[in-house]
């Protein structure tokens, strides 16, 4: 039987290592505002396409831990094209799992367009189409699948909250409220320390719309390339105090995939072309 | 000058002998205690350098065994392999540089850091502080884990670095993934502001180490049981490595830093002992008791371990307290012997005064004998030699008198006889004046009685000679008697009794009472007027020629000297009255010769 927190893994890798890649920042800052900000801590360059290895282990509150190992295929489009991304995530471990893959193909924001998920159970043989909106069938889990979705910096009201100092790194404490109200984002608002030097997001604060705090993400990033991508993510449930670190390695960048190494032929033989 | 009592002096001598004995005793004590002392104290430092070195030992061991149970933790060796799969597919130098990248951000601008969050919060690191929470409080700086890279995965405290693959006691332990048990000599930590002591683990897996579990121990803490092991209140027991450092003293211990290399190279030996030193850190030019062990374990780790050095427990003590039985002893011993000295001096003054009385009284009877009272007696009752002395001395009193006694006696005789010459060469004298002035023999015989009876003080006397005409003996002169013819007849008996005597023995025959005179039995003698009589022969040519009876009323008895003279006169008188006779003979030729 496939576990939901598997699921939930697997499908929160495949977007959200796509949603926080991003492009070599700027060097040289004059006075930026609050959007300027935001925009540059968003304007993700994810290059062409990306293999890694994810290693995540979800420590329960009682110190119980779980690993899942994943290996995951990404690739960008260009922002003219009909694709956002595509990715393809095959589970490694626990070795109950392996073979278990899924598949999410994200299309431009332009299109108003749904993405489309997959997943494929070795035990039934068959690749299957998942629901629209997945988040009902994840709702036990630390972090739905909306909360990786790439979300238009354009759709929230951004405050320079202050400029915060943290063991000799500067950030930007930047609030980003939603404009209105919507049916998949949940968060009253989120909290996010932007480097001032590179403007990468080293901590999300995530609260509910009566302005409780709900999770804590410390991020650290790694430069491959041209690119800066996840190396280690830490989030926190503040209110399950259930904690998930997420380790990326193995990591390549512009390997040559294609729209043919994301099929549902891939995701059952198992093999990336 | 006034001379010194003899109670004085043996009060003054039994003070000296006293005081000199009870110096040479103190003098034995203190050498005898201290050097005795030395070898107890000395032994005692020995065996508690020996003891906190086999701690020493247990403690290293311990912790080592301690490590290595934690590296087999299966909390610890999940993380670590967890930490070693994220290096997957990437090189050396690419896993190399990326950690460098980490560690450089961790040193500098950590900022938010997921990995340090990462590090201080996952399943190891909360092994790692449950286990740290459990042992002895604070004896931990930190206790970390590092992955086979020298990455952090786990720690008690936020590390001061990332990667520890530069460390030494890293590289020991992991030892190019062989693995082996490293040991660092004590330190000052800069990071945690203390001495610190670290013990480095391999953590193995399939034969292989796959990471390092790094104890880092305050010392402080980790030789906390040194402080409390003493044997007095003073003392502490420290500990040095083989270049002199001192590494570890109790907070009451010294505070420097060094060891004198004297002291060193005395205590840097393979097997424990003590020595006494004035070198020692905190009593430096004093002399001290050290006791000193090696510790062990610091020469079988071998020389990859605390830097290839030895460690050296040795202890030191305030003199004054090691030495302070011994002050103590002879404090209590002086006391003493000054008590002792205070009833020696009364007991000396009673024993000497006890001495000097009888003595004193020997004195006295000897001035008073010397001053001529040989009646004095000492009375001493000590039954000792004084009383013997004081017995001789009477004895010799009572010699002295009769001595003199007998000298007087000696004198007196000596004088009466010197008189009694006198009087017999007067008597002579005037035998020999009366005999030469006449050739008469009546009046030879009458002269001659009349001086002796003068001189002998006798009371009558007569002349008994042979009477040729009567051709019997008879009396032919007489002084002071009556010679009445009844009377003249009873006394010629016992003239002629005792004459007979004299012709045959021809020597004078005297009897002071002859009443009662035994030789007179055979002859009866009635009451008479004379009891006393002396019979002198009259000799001439060895011949009786006449007998010279001296008489006296009362009872008188002659001296020998006397009967002597009376001999010898009668002799005189014998030859004048044979001279006398001859010359009538010529003068008469009809006279009979005189019969022998």
């Amino acid at each position: 039987m496939l576990k939901r927190g598997t699921l939930f893994l697997g499908f929160w890798l495949l977007v959200g290592i796509s949603l926080f890649s991003v492009t070599t920042p700027s060097v040289t800052y004059g006075e930026l505002t609050a959007d300027q900000i935001a925009e540059k801590s968003e304007d993700v360059y994810p290059g062409t396409d990306q293999q890694s290895k994810l290693t995540f282990i979800i420590r329960e509150s009682d110190g119980a831990e779980r690993k899942v190992v994943l290996r995951r295929y990404w690739k960008n489009y260009q922002k003219d094209s009909e694709f956002d991304s595509k990715v393809l995530v095959f589970n490694e471990y626990p070795p109950d799992t392996k073979g278990n893959s899924f598949m999410v193909w994200t299309y431009n924001s332009s299109l108003q367009k749904p993405e489309d998920l997959w997943i494929y159970l070795p035990i039934l043989r068959k690749v299957q189409k998942l629901p629209e909106h997945p988040d009902e069938i994840f709702s036990g889990a630390n972090l739905r699948p909306s909360d990786m979705i790439p979300r238009d910096v354009s759709l929230d009201k951004h405050k320079l909250l202050r400029e915060e100092t943290i063991e000799n790194q500067q950030y930007y404490v930047i609030e980003s409220t939603p404009k209105t109200r919507g049916s998949n984002y949940n968060y009253g608002k989120v909290v996010k320390w932007v480097k001032k030097n590179d403007f990468l997001k080293e901590r999300i604060d995530y609260y509910d719309t009566d302005g409780t705090m709900l999770k804590k993400q410390l991020i650290t990033w790694k430069k491959v390339k041209d690119a800066y991508v996840w190396e280690k993510v830490v989030l926190t449930n503040v209110k399950t105090d259930v904690q998930t670190i997420l380790n990326i390695s193995d990591v390549e960048i512009n390997t040559g995939l294609t729209d043919a190494s994301f099929t549902e032929r891939a995701m059952s033989s198992g093999r990336v072309k | 000058m006034k001379k010194s009592g003899l109670q004085k002096r043996l009060l003054t001598s039994i003070l000296a002998v006293s005081f000199a004995a009870g110096l040479v005793v103190l003098i034995l004590v203190y050498v005898t205690g201290r050097s005795a002392l030395k070898a107890s104290i000395g032994g005692t430092f020995r065996e508690l350098a020996e003891t906190v070195s086999s701690t020493i030992d247990l403690s290293i061991s311990y912790h080592i065994k301690e490590s290595k149970l934690l590296a087999s933790a299966q909390s610890i060796l999940s993380a670590i392999e967890d930490s070693n799969l994220l290096y997957e597919g990437e090189t050396n130098q690419e896993i190399e540089k990326r950690i460098q990248e980490i560690d450089a951000r961790w040193i500098g601008g950590a900022g938010v850091n997921a990995y340090l969050f990462e590090v201080l919060n996952n399943r190891a690191t909360n092994y790692l502080k449950d286990f740290s929470a459990s042992g002895e409080r604070g004896i931990y700086n930190i206790i970390l884990v590092t992955n086979e890279k020298g990455a952090v995965v786990g720690a008690t405290e936020k590390p001061s670095h990332y990667s520890y693959s530069s460390q030494k006691w890293w590289r020991a332990s992991y030892n190019n993934g062989v693995g082996g048990i490293y040991v660092s000599d004590i330190y000052f930590n800069d990071e945690f502001g203390v001495k610190t002591l670290d013990i480095a683990t391999p953590v193995m897996r399939g034969g292989r180490a796959i990471g390092v579990i790094m104890m880092s121990h305050n010392v402080d803490t980790f030789f906390k049981f040194i402080s409390s092991t003493r044997v007095g209140t003073t003392d502490n027991v420290m500990l040095a490595n083989s270049d002199g450092a001192i590494l570890y003293s109790p907070p009451a211990g010294t505070k420097e830093t060094q060891l004198d290399k004297g002291l060193l190279e005395e205590i840097s030996q393979e097997q424990s002992g003590w020595l006494t030193t004035r070198a020692d850190v905190t009593y430096h030019g004093r002399q001290s008791i050290a006791g000193y062990a090696p510790v062990k374990i610091t020469a079988e780790l071998g020389k990859e371990n605390i830097n290839g050095k030895r460690w050296y427990v040795f202890t030191n003590q305030d003199p004054s307290e090691t030495f302070m039985p011994v002050y103590s002893l002879l404090l209590r011993i002086g006391i003493a012997g000054l008590a002792g000295a205070g009833l020696l001096a009364i007991l000396a003054y009673i024993t000497a005064g006890k001495i000097v009385r009888p003595v004193k009284e020997l004195q006295k009877g000897a001035e008073q004998m010397g001053a001529g009272d040989l009646d004095y007696r000492i009375t001493v009752n000590t039954g000792d030699e004084i009383e013997d002395l004081a017995f001789n001395f009477n004895d010799m009193a009572a010699k002295l008198k009769l001595f003199y006694i007998k000298l007087e006696e000696m004198v007196k005789e000596r004088t009466r006889e010197l008189e009694q010459r006198n009087e017999e060469i007067s008597i002579l004298y005037s035998t020999a004046m009366t005999l030469n002035q006449s050739l008469d023999a009546e009046r030879t015989f009458s002269e001659s009685l009349k001086t002796l009876i003068e001189v002998m003080k006798a009371d009558a006397g007569v002349i008994w000679m042979l009477d040729n005409k009567l051709r019997r003996f008879a009396i032919v002169a007489s002084q002071n008697i009556d010679l009445k013819p009844e009377r003249e007849q009873k006394i010629s008996e016992i003239f002629e009794f005792i004459g007979d005597k004299i012709i045959h023995s021809g020597k004078l025959w005297a009897s002071e009472n002859i009443t009662v005179d035994d030789r007179l039995d055979s002859i009866h003698i009635s009451e008479e007027d004379f009891i006393s009589v002396a019979g002198i022969p009259l000799k001439s040519k060895d011949k009786v020629v006449a007998i010279m009876f001296l008489l006296n009323r009362n009872i008188k008895a002659l001296t020998s000297r006397e009967e002597d003279m009376l001999l010898s006169i009668g002799s005189h008188i014998g030859i004048a009255v044979e001279n006398s006779l001859l010359f009538a003979k010529l003068l008469r030729r009809d006279e009979p010769e005189i019969q022998g």
